[in-house]
């Protein structure tokens, strides 16, 4: 059955407010910052082979439209309603890319058979390991990031599995937070079950299952005809992060991208083998993984903002990811800081398209973003007060017709800052300069974005609760 | 015989609402507005109401107004050549903003220009700490400098948004006495008293769009309480705010910031009391024009409120009656993408060209063009004739597109409709989400020029039973001014524990604010009638980076019961977030008071309803799911209470269309509210 144009439109509207909804239910009813400030979630629906159809466009996490849940679907034998699946897992499914990100999929019944699947993803602030929150650029092995569950059901015909969940909660740090946010993730995961039965009653079952490979379809022609403007050649770019370590050696991330016709070739070959830092980019051997495809989907945007944002978009276009290299690592090296990896690998076919549209692509982006941590004591209150002061961001880069933006760049322009007056007011600091770095941009007719840059004063954390004595009613305090 | 005329100016039309006091009438009106010459529209719609229902100016005993002049000031960036002083080391702060980007997705995505160039902003050696100690005053000659460039430069006026001045506003006042010293007829604003929230990137910018709209607006204030007075307009004329209230315009010339938004938050606060009138206290208001659909959400006969509603490109932070703009309206632009896709929007044709059909030179096809070649309009005379509806420009307009998907005009037309409803019904159903909303609990209050047209569909699409069509609802934002009480906030910064140790200070704090709040309804406002005082306070768990609005019981806070007040944030936050902890320490952040003074109503009669079939004017072609059938035509104006009919209809009245598809029953309540039905499944 087809679909006409006009229906496969009115689907699409109702599609997207479907995944809306289910992360509206997932903020209103999650605890952690992480979902509630950072927004690092996502919500979805896909395909009984797993393909991503629908995502929100306005609340999540931007890195992961089109994210491929076949292998881990297929690694649950039968599903029965009320059935509700869950991993964390890097090496196994290939879903989920480093153990914070816990990944949830529940399928979809109609009259006894399963018609999609609801699916996302939260951020959790910690799984265990080695390190609290779990990430650290100094781990070495996936062992120390976490537990880790393999693909398995969470809830068996609507029971909860306590003992899955005990061993999980067993090994984490703040346990009831881990729950709370997987409460509102099945929350927004019934959500999207309801949402598609109105959805079968308003089109009609037939209509909506050829509707969702249709919004594939056409997503696919969408990125087919986007490609098609791309002149043909071979594009090669490299970049390097500074360190593929503590103190170590830079780490080369490269590119040859083949354009022909409608059809792109990303070719990682000449990147660097793994790493021993947790840089590393899990995609499990996915020529189409998510995260090899993001700077792609971002490009098609970037040259038409009227496409469907599914997995539909990366079909035409496929990787070569040497196995033991940064961009496929084998078991059991460490993932945890792949944002890093990503971050850098978008920047490098950045770089790759830029050649290819030179009147389009912006200049490579700042990247960046440390994450100022602050650990002192109030000494009003005596509490010990561990905060994040605010990302130190680089701005976006140059463009062909005007300067970069400052203080924000494309692989993080969803990052928000944290208010002067918020940090002296929670925090037991002065801030002494917030604002640009002037000329941190990188000089040219159209020059790159600034970074921002933060300067601040903290008392020392000996002698701020027992300060110094003085004498004859003097002191300090 | 006495008056009260509500006008509200919009982009397209003035909308008036005369009401009289002794028979209870309403005579609506509107005229074209003039945005090159903003008042004289006014100025003519008062001639007309007394060339057309003999209304005399003289008779007019009160008079509300809302106006979007402040609003196309930030639109068009025709506001004051502004310069900002902030605290030295912090001049980035516009620029920077909160670093998100508007669209993630998009390489070339980057933030709005500020109001304010960066070189228009000057730092000044000063500091003030969070808890309002003054680490450094300002400097005599450091200002003297900042102020001698700031001419140099051109500026007609200066914003002073310093750190921490949430908290202190001394050296703020400092300043603007030091530039005052210097340059005593230079406007000069204050973050601290435009609106004293903490967060340096919010309170600047509500401030920067305050002084950069607050002349020209002062001056049309001005300008229009000369010329009612010159037309022998008696009342003193009051002006909408953003938060649904009103102020005197005496008031407005001063707090411009609070009334930006007033248009659609009076439209809100009508629909909130047509809706309550007939039964209904849960409603969606649904009010479309040209270019959006404003939708707003009404619980238990209250509307929701919020912060950072967006004035043009910039979010301001006084509290509005929370109203989500959707780029959609009776304007939207239909067009063919390069698969063959129909879309609609987000570009509108606005008022000018407008749409094919009113053949004001627009020539791609409109929502409203689709609605025309359907048959829906354009078979009678709209809008006090002030347009004409031309059939054939919609269907040649449509033809293109129509050839390019190889379908009917019709076919297309219908699919047009069905596009732009569906891309409204994906925007609303995010805010019912947002919101925790179960739509079977709600009605639709459509309005709006182009609302009673769309609104039965995407009722039907959103599953809400009841669309509610006002006696008049091209005028309801008017309607909503003469309805609204006078009204205002005031807030205050605090940062304090909800504890013993500091609970004296939570009291001094509200004591504050109500001896101002009392201050400027009896002194400002010359108020002399009762008042309701509520009480809140922005409360959050210790160590969230979020607060939640709870209301606050006066005697609890006067009895210093903590653990009343704590109660009161575990349960709001429990509703919002389905979830408490009553063991975790709270934090009240700001104190809250919003002081309302009621306004006279105006007294609706309510006729005893007789149940009839209405009366059609004759049978239109209209089509149908494809089909032409014959539909019958009714005029509101000489339908009555009690007057019944069944869908597919089509009510036409002088400043809209209400549409009713198939499987609707209609009927006239006895405030003559169409009530449309919607026939379960």
């Amino acid at each position: 059955m087809t679909i006409d144009p006009v229906t496969l439109q009115i689907l699409a509207n109702h599609c997207a407010a479907a995944t809306e909804s289910m992360a509206h239910t997932l903020v209103r009813t999650a605890h952690s910052t992480f979902v509630k400030e950072t927004e690092d979630f996502t919500t979805g629906l896909a395909t009984v082979d797993g393909k991503t159809f629908a995502s929100p466009f306005d609340l999540g996490a931007t890195w992961f439209v089109g994210l491929d849940y076949e292998v881990a679907i297929k690694m649950i034998d039968t599903y029965e309603e009320g059935d509700l699946c869950l991993t964390n897992d890097p090496y196994s499914g290939f879903v989920c890319t480093h153990t914070p990100d816990i990944h949830l999929w529940q399928p979809i019944f109609h009259q006894g058979e399963v018609i999609c699947f609801a699916v996302g993803h939260v951020h959790n602030t910690d799984v265990g390991g080695a390190v609290p929150a779990s990430l650290s650029r100094a781990n070495t092995e996936i062992f120390q990031e976490g537990i880790r569950i393999p693909p398995r059901k969470l809830y068996k015909r609507g029971v909860l599995d306590q003992e899955l969940l005990d061993l999980m909660l067993t090994n984490v740090r703040v346990p009831e937070q881990n729950w709370g946010d997987l409460k509102a993730q099945i929350a927004a995961m019934r959500t999207g079950a309801r949402k598609v039965g109105e959805m079968i009653d308003r089109f009609g079952l037939e209509t909506f299952r050829s509707g969702m490979t249709e919004l594939l379809d056409h997503a696919e022609k969408q990125a087919r005809r986007l490609i098609d403007q791309i002149p043909d050649g071979d594009y090669f770019f490299a970049d390097y992060m500074d360190e593929d370590s503590v103190d170590g050696h830079p780490c080369r991330l490269a590119v040859n991208m083949i354009v022909k016709g409608d059809e792109i070739e990303f070719d990682f070959s000449q990147s660097d083998p793994q790493v021993t830092a947790s840089l590393n980019i899990p995609t499990g051997g996915n020529q189409r993984h998510v995260l090899l495809m993001i700077p792609l989907i971002y490009v098609l945007y970037t040259m038409d903002n009227n496409i469907f944002l599914n997995s539909g978009l990366i079909r035409s276009s496929r990787s070569i990811i040497p196995p033991g290299s940064i961009v496929n690592p084998l078991f059991p090296a460490a993932v945890g800081m792949r944002s890093l990896g990503v971050m850098r690998l978008m920047s490098c076919v950045f770089g790759a398209f830029a050649q290819a549209l030179p009147d389009l692509i912006p200049c490579a982006p700042g990247d960046g973003g440390p994450l100022l941590n602050v650990r002192t004591t109030d000494i009003s209150t005596g509490r010990k007060i561990m905060a994040n002061l605010d990302p130190i961001t680089g701005g976006a880069g140059g463009t062909a017709f005007r300067d970069g933006t400052d203080g924000s760049g494309a692989s993080f322009g969803f990052l928000k800052n944290t208010p002067v007056e918020i940090n002296e007011a929670e925090v037991p600091v002065k801030i002494l300069k917030y604002g640009l770095e002037r000329d941190s941009g990188g000089a040219g007719k159209w020059r790159g974005g600034n970074g921002t840059m933060l300067e601040f004063q903290t008392r020392n954390r000996d002698r701020s609760h027992f300060t110094p004595w003085g004498a004859k009613g003097g002191g300090c305090w | 015989m006495t008056y009260r005329v509500g006008v509200d100016i919009g982009g397209t039309f003035t909308d008036f609402c005369a009401f009289n006091d002794e028979t209870n009438e309403i005579h609506t009106l509107k005229v074209l507005s003039a945005p090159e010459d903003p008042g004289s529209e006014v100025m003519r719609g008062i001639r007309e109401l007394h060339s057309r229902y003999g209304i005399n100016a003289a008779d007019v005993v009160y008079f509300t107004h809302g106006t979007t002049v402040g609003v196309n000031t930030v639109i068009q960036r025709k506001g004051i050549r502004l310069c900002l002083f902030v605290t030295e080391n912090f001049a980035d702060v516009l620029e920077v903003a909160r670093l998100k980007m508007p669209n993630p997705y998009d390489l070339l995505s980057t933030r709005p220009e500020p109001l304010v160039d960066r070189q228009r902003v000057l730092e000044i050696r000063e500091r003030v700490r969070s808890d309002g100690r003054i680490e450094l005053e300002p400097d005599e000659n450091n200002i003297q400098r900042a102020v001698k460039k700031a001419k140099g430069m051109g500026a007609e006026g200066i914003v002073v948004a310093l750190i921490n001045a949430y908290r202190n506003p001394t050296n703020e006042h400092t300043v603007k006495r030091l530039i005052q010293t210097q340059e005593p007829d230079f406007p000069v604003f204050c973050s601290a008293d435009v609106w004293p929230i903490i967060r340096e990137y919010e309170r600047t910018t509500t401030a920067v769009v305050h002084g950069y709209v607050q002349p020209r607006v002062s001056y049309y204030l001005s300008s229009l309480e000369r010329a009612l007075s010159e037309v022998g307009v008696s009342a003193t004329p009051q002006v909408t705010k953003s938060n649904g209230g009103i102020m005197s315009a005496k008031s407005g010339r001063e707090d411009c910031v609070q009334m930006l938004l007033s248009g659609t938050a009076a439209g809100v606060i009508g629909a909130s009391y047509i809706s309550s009138l007939s039964g209904f206290d849960n409603t969606m208001s649904l009010d479309i024009g040209g270019t959006s659909a404003d939708v707003a959400f009404i619980r238990d006969a209250s509307p929701q409120y919020g912060v950072g509603e967006v004035v043009g490109d910039f979010p301001i932070y006084v509290p509005s009656i929370a109203v989500t703009s959707i780029g959609s309206g009776g304007g939207s632009i239909a067009w063919v993408d390069d698969l063959g896709v129909i879309r609609v929007g987000p570009e509108s044709a606005g008022s000018t060209p407008g749409p094919a059909c009113y053949g004001r030179g627009g020539e791609r096809p409109t929502t409203t063009d689709a609605f025309a070649i359907l048959g829906y309009i354009g078979q009678f005379k709209i809008g006090y004739s002030a347009i004409d509806v031309d059939v054939e420009k919609s269907r040649s307009a449509m033809s293109p597109l129509a050839k390019r998907l190889k379908l009917s005009v019709e076919a297309t037309a219908q699919a047009i409709i069905d596009i732009a409803v569906s891309g409204m019904y994906m925007e609303v159903s995010k805010l019912i989400s947002r919101y925790a909303i179960d739509p079977r609990e709600f009605v639709m209050q459509a309005f709006g020029g182009a609302g009673p047209m769309m609104g039965c569909f995407l009722a039907k699409e959103l599953g809400l039973g009841k669309v509610i069509v006002p006696s008049t609802p091209g005028v309801l934002s008017a309607l909503g001014g003469l309805i609204a009480d006078i009204k205002n906030d005031f807030i205050a910064t605090v940062y304090l524990e909800l504890a013993e140790s500091e609970i004296s200070e939570i009291q001094r704090g509200f004591i504050n604010l109500k001896e101002r709040a009392i201050d400027w309804l009896r002194k400002e406002q010359g108020y002399k009638g009762e008042f309701r005082l509520i009480y809140a306070g922005d409360m959050r768990y210790r160590g969230q980076a979020f607060e939640l609005e709870t209301t606050l019981n006066w005697d609890d806070i006067h009895a210093g019961n903590l653990k009343d007040l704590a109660e009161n944030f575990h349960v709001e936050h429990e509703k919002v977030y389905e979830h408490c902890d009553r063991n975790a320490p709270v934090q009240i952040v700001n104190l809250r008071l919003v002081i309302v003074g009621d306004s006279p109503k105006p007294v609706f009669t309510k006729q005893v309803p007789t149940p009839k079939p209405a009366q059609s004017r004759g049978m239109i072609d209209v089509f149908i799911s494809g089909k032409l059938e014959k539909v019958p035509l009714f005029e509101r104006e000489s339908m009555s209470a009690g007057d019944t009919l069944t869908g597919p209809a089509v009510v036409a009245q002088s400043d809209c269309t209400t549409c009713v598809p198939p499987d609707i029953d209609g009927e006239v309540d006895g405030y003559g509210n169409l009530i449309l039905t919607v026939n379960a499944a």
